[in-house]
């Protein structure tokens, strides 16, 4: 055995060599006046053309308008999480450290808890009364509910009693979505039954897959719940629902048409231009106003508490014409090849939108006002309980 | 004579397939316009340059050498068990039952809840091990099906009992391993892992049970002829291995952020499928594990900086990984030059020597002589 | 829904499901006939259902698609046969290294050519089904199904079968009488690679129209799981990728009929355990024993 002594040895003499040669690397690279807006992705990173690309985008935007250097680095799993976040504190580097995503929940709190006079912001997260942690927290059901009121209508309109969603794991942002979703459909119901006919009812159903990785699953899930009736869908699932938006396309092509029914509903994202005709709108989750926002504030030197982002403050919500062309153009600057011109996508989208009753509208304007009012308060889901009494309450 | 010159063989041909994996790894960054030795660079700093590198890459060898041995047991008695995802898996979920729910003094509740991890984990390798016994049901697919049954099973549990919002309860800290290094995340687990390691070694090379085990993984048929039970030995290599599965588990939970398991179980990732290439770089040898674990481990820890500090995208560092893996799985990839070798017999390679996997097994040809005497 | 009828209307799904995953398992079949093994089929499938979509994007039609998804599924093979064959290298730690290669290089590649890490397919580009009377039947589907036959008589009933299980079986007596190791596990391994290029090809052209790096989610294991089902046939491995598809088609449909979480529904996450359930008691109760060529996983070397 003693080739394996010799083995280790040499491992450890290379390592050290190697060590030295890098530890000359971290200390060259320091002496930054200002600091960078270090950015801090918890899986996959920028190139999703939706959270993380907005991130991306508050951060850039930052970037110039202050003047300051923008580093970004992605998580190499869960266990990274902590270490990576040490490491950049203790390069002194970072203005402030923004963790962009929910799964950061533990790490983000103790690195900050042993770095005080670092700065840290979270987005999708809360500052846990931290002075040196900034939370970005956005209200979901303020996005989903708005996708639920005209998911539920358009559904009525076309006589089916059904609408669903494709969820992703069961974390609370995912809860969230669906809390308001089920609100929406039900706050719908009870429109409807006022203004346009009378003792219509809506089921919604929300099968979790468990994954954001799998848009083979989301597209046999969706399927799934299409032949139940359900011609509705919202996605809440990443990668999975993108195989969501192609049931639909087919499901829509399978009857001849070039505009749903059925219909697909995005999140976080306007994603309509994936699948113009066929996604009729998204769910929105301005992940670049928290970004920006997160930097502005590290600079001013008020920092710490909580950044809530909803309705009305234009940071969660249904998706505007103006928040389509936004992507649209996110899109072409990407490189990302939309089907046929941006001007045509835009024109698919909007066709898409008037091919529903105009009743739809009136609806949404009037549930989006009374949210932004107060006079609707829509349900918390951060628990299990919590969402297993929404899901009680509004089936 | 023979184990030495193998043993330095093998460093050998790891370390040049190590190089031509770094040399064609730059190749494909500099092609793209990343500069590659900015990204090496980052990559030995976080991975090797400091104290809390190093500490961090330990840190991340340390399921790795668990789910490694998993594997390598099994292919020692002749199986190809990758069913070290799903005990792992359970290992941690009883983890966080033990560790979470009971309430043990101080001292006594990390030991207890460790071995009921592991304990998790030689249980969930029963089924494989039975059903190969009795229907000749073959490991691959009742360890994938396993697996897959453990993922959703502890889901439901996670969700349906231990949620916490985004994640189950957290363990008591009566029951989390210490640190090693403060401002690490690095803490005694790596004991466990090193231990679990030796005692692996030991029992397979210095014990009769592990002579036996390896003896029915070399040839069944002739094993039996020789006294050996190779069905015992067989529950043995399963057990053996969902023991330390279950500890990566144990040490996933028990070790560090966020001591819990997530409510996708996301925190504990692929540990278990790593363990294959971890094990298989190492040669199946526990101490051959221990490198090729901290080798794995350096990648992990090193390849967020390569990003940080290089601004290599996530994926660019993805593709470099996977041809360095790539270059060691043909650890004779400098004989490229001559793809028909027509070399004279050695002795170092000879009989089934030098083959593969089987590269280490047939250096030990000596070894097991010496043992057969031993024993 | 009426549970008779439910089982019959998961039938079309099932056949999605079953492509890719019998495919891989058809071709890994053959391959593991000549003795090689390659756990890489993640790998494959993830590379070549990219290329497909290139492929497809670049000359306009899915049939480009699916020559370019062959196509990458054969540069795989080669890598693969070149460091396992020629290279004597291990064949699982190459396997493991090409998986990782395919989540890199198709994460990378999506956002270099559509700066985006997954993109949709457009209609245009969509491989047409074959109208049928209940609906469309993919021609994958028929591909897959004619591929098992094909791939027995291949091994069966042809001279270049016989020399693929002679290397597989015991190579230096197939060396002896004079067939050429090195070269029949070369062919045999690209055509498995091919059938899994084809199978990829059909995960984004056909079945999802996505492309993304995590696109195969496991089914390249899956079909690993088939080929050990088949104990080597492949009419087995055709089998064996239906019989998961379809319980997986029906787990979904199953936890789709219920919301999350509603009163005296069966918990998704113990529907979802169905098709690997299944798997597991269809095999200990009817499959039983497999058999491996003696000479599988090991490099062969003239002596």
């Amino acid at each position: 055995m003693r080739s394996w002594r010799v083995l280790t040895l040499g491992v450890l003499t290379l390592a050290g060599l190697l060590g030295v040669w890098g530890l000359d690397a971290g200390q060259t690279a320091v002496g930054q006046a200002q600091g960078a807006i270090c950015l801090y992705f918890d899986q996959t990173g920028p190139g999703d053309l939706s959270f993380n690309d907005m991130a991306l985008l508050g951060a850039q935007r930052a970037s110039e308008a202050f003047g300051l250097e923008l580093r970004t680095a992605t998580a190499a799993g869960e266990a990274s999480y902590l270490p990576d976040l040490q490491t950049f504190a203790r390069s002194g580097e970072c203005l402030v450290i923004i963790g962009v995503g929910f799964l950061l929940f533990d790490a983000l709190p103790e690195a900050a808890r042993q770095f005080p006079d670092q700065k840290f912001a979270f987005i999708d997260g809360p500052s846990f009364d931290l002075p040196n942690l900034l939370g970005v927290l956005f209200r979901e059901q303020e996005a989903g509910a708005p996708v639920g009121v005209v998911a539920a209508l358009v559904a009525l309109a076309n006589g089916d009693s059904l609408i669903g969603a494709v969820a992703g794991a069961e974390i609370p942002p995912v809860w969230r979505y669906e809390a308001g979703y089920r609100f929406g459909a039900h706050w719908a119901v009870d429109w409807y039954n006022r203004h346009v006919g009378e003792g219509a009812s809506i089921e919604v159903r929300v099968p979790y897959t468990g994954r954001f990785d799998d848009p083979a699953l989301g597209k046999t899930t969706a399927e799934a719940l299409i032949r139940e009736g359900a011609r509705n869908l919202l996605g809440i699932a990443g990668g999975t629902h993108l195989g969501m938006f192609d049931a639909v396309e087919e499901a829509a092509r399978a009857e001849g048409r070039e505009i749903g029914p059925p219909f697909a509903y995005g999140a976080d994202a306007a994603q309509e231009y994936v699948k113009p005709g066929f996604i009729l709108a998204s769910g929105r989750k301005r992940v670049d106003v928290g970004a920006f926002e997160a930097v502005r504030r590290a600079l001013s030197g008020e920092f710490g508490g909580d950044i809530l982002l909803g309705l009305k403050e234009e940071g969660t919500g249904f998706s505007t014409v103006q928040d389509v062309k936004t992507f649209i153009d996110l899109a072409v600057q990407a490189g990302y090849p939309l089907d046929g011109t941006p001007a045509e996508v835009l024109h698919k989208v909007i066709q898409a939108r008037i091919s529903v009753p105009a009743y739809v509208w009136v609806a949404l304007d009037e549930f989006q006002s009374a949210l932004k009012a107060g006079e609707i308060t829509l349900p918390e889901a951060d628990t299990p309980e919590q969402i297993a009494e929404v899901r009680e309450r509004y089936p | 004579m023979s184990a030495r010159l193998g043993g330095l063989r093998v460093l050998l041909e790891v370390g040049v397939a190590l190089l031509l994996g770094l040399a064609l790894g730059a190749v494909l960054m500099a092609l793209w316009g990343y500069d590659p030795w900015k990204a090496y660079q980052a990559l030995f700093q976080g991975a090797l340059g400091d104290r809390f590198g190093i500490a961090n890459t330990l840190s991340r060898a340390t399921p790795l050498i668990l789910t490694g041995l998993t594997f390598a047991v099994g292919v020692r008695a002749g199986l190809f068990n990758i069913g070290a995802q799903g005990q792992m898996i359970l290992g941690a979920l009883v983890a966080v039952l033990i560790g979470g729910l009971l309430d043990l003094p101080p001292g006594l509740h990390l030991p207890v809840t460790v071995l009921g991890a592991m304990l998790a984990g030689a249980l969930w390798s029963l089924p494989a091990a039975f059903l190969k016994l009795t229907r000749g049901v073959h490991e691959v697919i009742s360890t994938i099906m396993l697996n897959w049954i453990a993922y959703w099973f502890t889901g439901y549990v996670v969700i349906a009992y231990l949620s916490q919002g985004r994640r189950s309860l957290q363990v008591d800290p009566t029951a989390r391993f210490p640190l090693i290094m403060a401002g690490s995340d690095l803490s005694y687990a790596l004991l466990l892992s090193v231990l679990l390691a030796g005692l692996v070694y030991w029992a397979l090379w210095h014990h009769v049970a592990g002579y036996e085990l390896r003896a029915a993984g070399l040839n069944p048929e002739a094993a039996r002829y020789g006294g050996v039970r190779p069905n015992r030995s067989l529950v043995w290599a399963f057990l053996l291995g969902g023991l330390a599965a279950g500890g990566a588990g144990a040490v996933e939970v028990l070790g560090r952020l966020p001591f819990a398991i997530t409510n996708d179980l996301s925190n504990l990732g692929t540990l278990g499928f790593d363990g294959i290439a971890v094990a298989l770089v190492g040669r199946n040898h526990p101490l051959g594990i221990l490198l090729s674990a901290v080798f794995f481990g350096a990648l992990a820890a090193g390849r967020t900086m390569m990003g940080y500090r290089a601004g290599v995208p996530f994926d660019m560092i993805q593709i470099v990984q996977g041809v360095i893996i790539l270059a060691i799985a043909a650890p004779e990839m400098w004989r490229i030059a001559r793809l028909r070798p027509r070399r004279a017999r050695t002795p170092a390679a000879a009989g089934p020597a030098g083959t593969g996997t089987e590269g280490t097994e047939g250096g030990e040809g000596g070894e097991r002589e010496r043992e057969r005497r031993q024993a | 829904m009426d549970f008779a009828i439910l089982l019959v209307t998961v039938l079309p799904v099932a056949l999605r499901v079953m492509v890719p995953i019998a495919l891989a398992a058809i071709g890994e079949v053959f391959a593991e006939r000549a003795g090689v093994v390659n756990i890489g089929l993640e790998g494959i499938l993830v590379i070549s259902a990219f290329f497909a979509v290139v492929g497809a994007d670049a000359f306009g039609s899915p049939w480009a698609g699916l020559v370019a998804g062959v196509l990458a599924g054969l540069g795989v093979g080669l890598l693969h046969a070149l460091l396992s064959i020629y290279l004597k290298g291990d064949q699982i730690i190459s396997g493991v290294g090409i998986n990782l290669l395919g989540l890199g290089l198709v994460g990378f590649g999506a956002v270099v050519l559509w700066g985006s890490r997954s993109f949709q397919v457009p209609n245009a580009l969509w491989v047409p089904g074959i109208p049928v009377p209940w609906g469309s039947v993919s021609p994958l589907v028929i591909v897959t199904v004619l591929a098992a036959p094909f791939t027995w008589w291949l091994l069966h009933k042809t001279a270049f079968g016989l020399r693929v299980k002679a290397v597989g079986e015991n190579p230096e007596a197939a060396d002896v009488v004079g067939v050429p190791v090195e070269r029949v596990r070369l062919l045999a391994v690209l055509y498995g690679a091919a059938l899994a290029g084809l199978g990829g090809a059909a995960l984004s052209l056909d079945w999802t129209h996505t492309i993304l790096n995590t696109l195969p989610a496991g089914r390249g294991f899956i079909a690993l799981a088939a080929v050990v089902f088949s104990k080597l046939n492949p009419l087995l491995a055709l089998f064996g990728g239906f019989l998961f598809g379809y319980f997986d088609a029906l787990a979904i449909q199953l936890a789709s009929a219920g919301g999350a979480g509603e009163e005296g529904q069966i918990p998704y996450q113990f529907v979802r355990m169905i098709p690997y359930l299944a798997t597991l008691i269809v095999v200990a109760g009817a499959i039983g024993r497999a058999r491996f060529p003696q000479a599988i996983a090991q490099p062969y070397r003239r002596e």
